[in-house]
């Protein structure tokens, strides 16, 4: 992760989500941050546990 | 960072951080180590205005994790054990209360079982934090 600063920063904002946050009321550029953080295809955190799982 | 005591190296290492943010810039408002009841892993909570009223993130941990290379190593936090919310966030209300009624140059324990909005175990509490120097 040391090598890829932006996939770091998706891991921070990814890490903060847990399981009691489904119930808070969230900002949508909040809730497109961290979808962004999940998705993206270069930097993203799916792209990066595919590779490794 | 595992779950059980929080150490003294990380406490020392969470003040080297604040400081250093500090004299880059970056506001912090409030800091502590909580532990957190879902969980029960130590992370190091800061209070920063780089949070948006909205609660986006992203852009201030880009920012910290910039000062985080910097730090002169041996340095022992990682950027997944720290957690930014915003300089108004319950918490940094809570945190900031705390120190109005023990105010101290020393980090202050405490055993409530919530601070703002976050259930905790147990949590380490910074003082207030010197205005950012530029």
């Amino acid at each position: 992760m040391a090598a890829d600063p932006e996939l770091q920063d998706n891991w921070d904002v990814v890490k903060d989500w847990k399981e009691s946050s489904r119930y808070l009321r969230t900002a949508k550029i909040q809730a497109e941050e961290l979808s962004e953080a999940i998705i993206d295809k270069r930097h993203g955190v799916l792209s990066w546990v595919k590779v490794r799982w | 960072m595992g779950q059980g005591s929080l150490v003294e190296m990380l406490i020392d290492d969470g003040k080297r951080l604040i400081d250093r943010l500090s004299e880059e810039g970056v506001a912090v408002t409030a800091a502590c180590w909580l532990k957190e009841a879902e969980d029960s892993q130590w992370f190091l909570y800061l209070a920063t205005p780089l949070v948006s009223e909205e609660g986006a993130t992203k852009a201030a941990y880009r920012r910290v994790n910039t000062v985080i290379r910097q730090m002169p190593q041996p340095f022992w936090i990682d950027s997944l054990e720290i957690k930014l919310v915003g300089a108004g966030s319950p918490l940094a209300r809570a945190v900031q209360d705390l120190h109005s009624r023990y105010p101290g140059p020393s980090p202050i324990p405490y055993r409530g079982s919530q601070l703002g909005d976050i259930n905790i175990e147990a949590a380490s509490i910074y003082p207030p934090v010197a205005t950012p120097v530029r």
